[in-house]
């Protein structure tokens, strides 16, 4: 198999260049002496301005659908309606349009300022080949990685393929096979020993930030190191079409995941079909229906996936009632080629590539005993025999060597979500370390929480809890989706408002309006304060029912 | 200066973009410090061809100052560096960690040329041109023109002394942004960090650090210290500590500053 060949890095002008190429030089700079200080300072100066113009600039063009300032004047001045209609459905915030695109012409000025002085270009120029020295090993690093991945995913499919009773490679296949695994071989063995400077290192970790921003803003889900071992251990059965069942706690994301693998790795959005204790057949299988004065049947959304080749997502699947588990287990043991037969119209269907079924359920446990269990023979028939996969909060029960709770994976997700798109977050280097600080204390009671809520929907009994220092939370949790949007109001104040107000205000207050779970919330306060959270806060903002102001100032240690 | 959102996290990935060699040899000195076996003195010396394995084109040893600096070692001289002051697994463990093998000479030129290693002198030796780097992409001067430091002491009479030296090869990143005093906390926290001595961690001379980036240069016509400076414990006749750096095309700058000072690209190489 022969290697696949990196594409040459383009050979793109800078963004001084760029700019000097369409204002012109600003004479009065050109001769300016500088001093070597003065000379580093302005590169400096200059790299900063160039990085953060990028950034302006994407947002600009993005809030009008991609354009820039001379495309949008140049389209209206053809004068075509259409234009103009679709600017107003845009629906941007005319003094917001203006702030923007003045901030972008500053940058401009400022960046042909200091590019127009030749030394400080020279410098600049030089300082940005290095850069490109870097992404271009980082871009290698990557590529490699892709490749391995790529083979891996295709020798396992293949090897899926002849596991079926009857099917053996031939000479031909069984050549293919021996390359697949002599390159990943050699690929791993490429990858073991490629040294990355810290340049290329620090440019690494950025983009795998970035990739984070993208995803959560794509699919509202961001992958980890766990859900990416996951994803590709369970890849090459999906693509099969075996089903696949994930078990957790309520907002462990274990939807969120299967709408992620659905769009990003079958390329399908994933089809609802909706489960509940008075679920007919008809919603399962279809109905008969008029249609121009004749019967006819109306196949229901899980078949229609079926002959159409779509994935289906069943959530909650353990409130399916009993009577309908001999039609699961039947359409569960499909796979992509097969033939079912349609009980009620007889037609044989013909499973299109791309069906696969995701169910979820909750966790077996005290909390929902009233519920009802999937059987064995139902559990058997998703991935992996034996039941299903658990998908659990991030990070989870996870310890560093020092026997301390850490929540890495947790962190990487609300680092992406604070960051900029260069991987850069606005705190200032003073502050930094009490922001960090403030953060990770805030990670820390969100894991105590989910780490006793979990407990709590298992075990239920408040005195065993009691026992083993855990509260009891009934119903209330902070998921990781609360914790992003935490996050997000967080930098939207541009971090000067303290986390705990904007943990207030966004989690709190909202729980409040919605009236719920008053004693798990009166629990929440204690876990944030035992993270140092709430020190002052008055006891009347909590407004939680009886909880009184009296035990909210002996818990801040006032009384 | 903005903080980088990985900071938040990469503490609980140190392995990631690590060579499987560079683990192996982590794995091998964290358990042979676990169980003893590397006490914290002296260990058993170390072949100089061992030296030049582990470290590959980061081993500046004699034939490398012969062909940068053409100086020639004297018998007494090669016995004086025969034995490399460092372990084996202490050696293992700083090219995992970045570092290069410097052998000083405290001489440039040889026989009736030779002359003691100032950083006046190399300045004059490197004067017309870049004979150094890649006939392809020469810089355009060695030294960036200067005159400030002409007459300061650190310029005219320091010289490097004979002997090995361990240097890291860019500025740690966590000591940018730092002025001088808080640099040397962050000194002593990579030096425990890595369990090693913090008493044997240093700054680097103006001297030594020339001395270094030229012979890297010269063997294997790479920049150190491109975007940053390597900032001295030394201080110029006005006070100010100096730092030395930022070897682009323009040439190597020598700079000083108050130590209250803090710039992104002025952090600290640890050596030993």
């Amino acid at each position: 198999m022969s290697k696949e060949s990196l594409p040459p890095m383009p050979n793109m002008p800078t963004t001084p260049e760029r700019i000097i190429e369409e204002k012109g030089i600003d004479r009065t700079k050109e001769k300016e002496k500088l001093s070597p200080e003065q000379l580093e300072a302005r590169v400096q100066e200059l790299m900063d301005l160039s990085a953060a113009r990028a950034e302006a600039s994407k947002h600009v063009r993005e809030s009008w659908g991609g354009l820039t300032k001379t495309e949008r004047e140049e389209l209206e001045q053809k004068g075509d309606d259409a234009v103009a209609v679709q600017f107003d459905a845009l629906k941007v915030d005319p003094e917001l349009a203006e702030f923007s695109e003045s901030v972008l012409a500053e940058y401009d000025t400022r960046i042909q300022e200091l590019g127009s002085n030749p030394k400080v270009m020279e410098a600049y120029s030089e300082r940005f080949e290095g850069m490109k020295d870097a992404l271009a090993k980082v871009l290698e690093y990557e590529h490699l990685h892709k490749e391995l991945d790529a083979i891996t995913s295709s020798e396992k499919k293949l090897r899926l393929m002849y596991e079926k009773v009857g099917r053996s490679p031939g000479p031909i296949e069984r050549t293919k096979l021996t390359d697949l695994a002599k390159r990943k071989e050699e690929l791993q063995k490429e990858i073991n020993v490629f040294e990355l400077d810290a340049a290329s290192i620090d440019m690494l970790r950025r983009r795998e930030v970035r990739g984070m921003q993208q995803d959560l803003e794509r699919y509202n889900f961001a992958e980890t190191e766990s859900r990416t071992e996951l994803i590709r251990e369970v890849l090459p059965d999906l693509l099969h079409g075996a089903p696949i069942l994930f078990q957790g706690e309520t907002g462990s994301g274990k939807t969120q995941l299967a709408k992620y693998i659905s769009h990003r790795f079958l390329g399908h959005e994933v089809s609802p079909i909706s489960i509940s204790e008075q679920i007919k057949e008809s919603q399962i299988m279809g109905r008969v229906t008029l249609k121009e004065g004749a019967t006819d049947f109306l196949y229901s959304e899980l078949v229609k996936s079926m002959k159409e080749g779509r994935p289906v997502i069943m959530d909650e699947i353990n409130l399916m009632p009993h009577e309908f588990q001999g039609i699961l287990n039947e359409i569960f043991q499909l796979r992509i080629g097969s033939t079912w037969k349609h009980p009620s119209t007889g037609e044989s269907i013909k499973i299109a590539p791309g069906f696969v079924i995701f169910a979820t359920a909750n966790l077996k446990s005290e909390r929902y005993k009233q519920r009802y269990e999937l059987d064995v023979a139902t559990l058997r028939r998703f991935i992996g025999g034996a039941g299903a996969r658990e998908i659990h909060y991030l990070d989870l029960g996870k310890k560093s060597k020092e026997g301390e709770y850490i929540a890495p994976e947790t962190l990487k997700i609300l680092a992406s979500v604070l960051a900029d798109r260069n991987g850069n977050i606005t705190w200032d280097e003073k502050e930094a370390s009490q922001k960090l600080d403030e953060l990770k204390r805030f990670v820390g009671a969100c894991r105590k929480i989910q780490e006793d809520f979990t407990l709590s929907v298992r075990e239920g009994s408040e005195d065993s809890l009691a026992r083993g220092d855990k509260l009891a939370f009934k119903e209330l949790v902070i998921t990781l989706k609360d914790q992003i949007e935490i996050m997000k109001a967080w930098k939207a104040s541009g971090f000067v408002e303290p986390l705990e107000s904007i943990v207030l205000r966004e989690f709190f207050r909202k729980a409040e309006i919605s009236g719920r779970a008053a004693k798990d919330r009166e629990n929440m306060v204690k876990v944030f304060m035992a993270n140092k959270f709430f020190k002052d806060t008055d006891p009347e903002d909590f407004n939680i029912q009886g909880l009184s102001s009296k035990t909210v100032r002996q818990w801040q240690g006032k009384e | 200066m903005p903080f980088e959102a990985y900071k938040i996290y990469e503490e609980y990935e140190p392995d990631k973009y690590k060579t499987s060699t560079q683990k192996k040899v982590e794995q091998a000195l964290n358990s042979a410090k676990k169980e003893g076996l590397v006490p914290e003195g002296k260990e058993a010396s170390i072949e100089f061809e061992e030296a030049r394995e582990i470290f590959g084109k980061d081993f500046l040893g004699p034939e490398a100052a012969e062909a940068t600096f053409g100086v020639e070692l004297s018998q007494d001289e090669i016995e004086q560096i025969e034995e490399i002051p460092f372990s084996r697994e202490e050696l293992e463990q700083a090219k995992q960690l970045g570092m290069m093998l410097v052998l000083r000479v405290p001489r440039i030129g040889k026989d009736k040329n030779a002359k003691s290693f100032s950083i006046n002198s190399v300045r004059e030796a490197f004067k017309d041109d870049d004979k150094l780097g890649d006939p392809k992409k020469k810089k355009s001067n060695i030294f960036y023109d200067q005159d400030w430091y002409d007459n300061e002491s650190f310029a005219a009479q320091d010289t490097p002394s004979l002997g090995w030296g361990l240097v890291m090869k860019e500025v740690l990143q966590e000591s940018r942004s730092k002025n001088w005093d808080e640099q040397e906390e962050v000194l002593k926290a990579w030096a425990k960090e890595n369990n090693i001595d913090p008493s044997k961690v240093r700054r680097r001379k103006p001297v030594e650090i020339i001395y270094d980036t030229l012979l890297y240069y010269g063997t294997n016509k790479e920049s150190l210290l491109e975007n940053s400076y390597d900032w001295t414990g030394v201080q110029s006749s006005d006070g100010h500590f100096v730092f030395v750096g930022v070897f682009a095309s323009a040439g190597l700058l020598v700079l000083s500053d108050t130590r209250d000072r803090t710039v992104s690209i002025l952090g600290v190489c640890p050596s030993r």
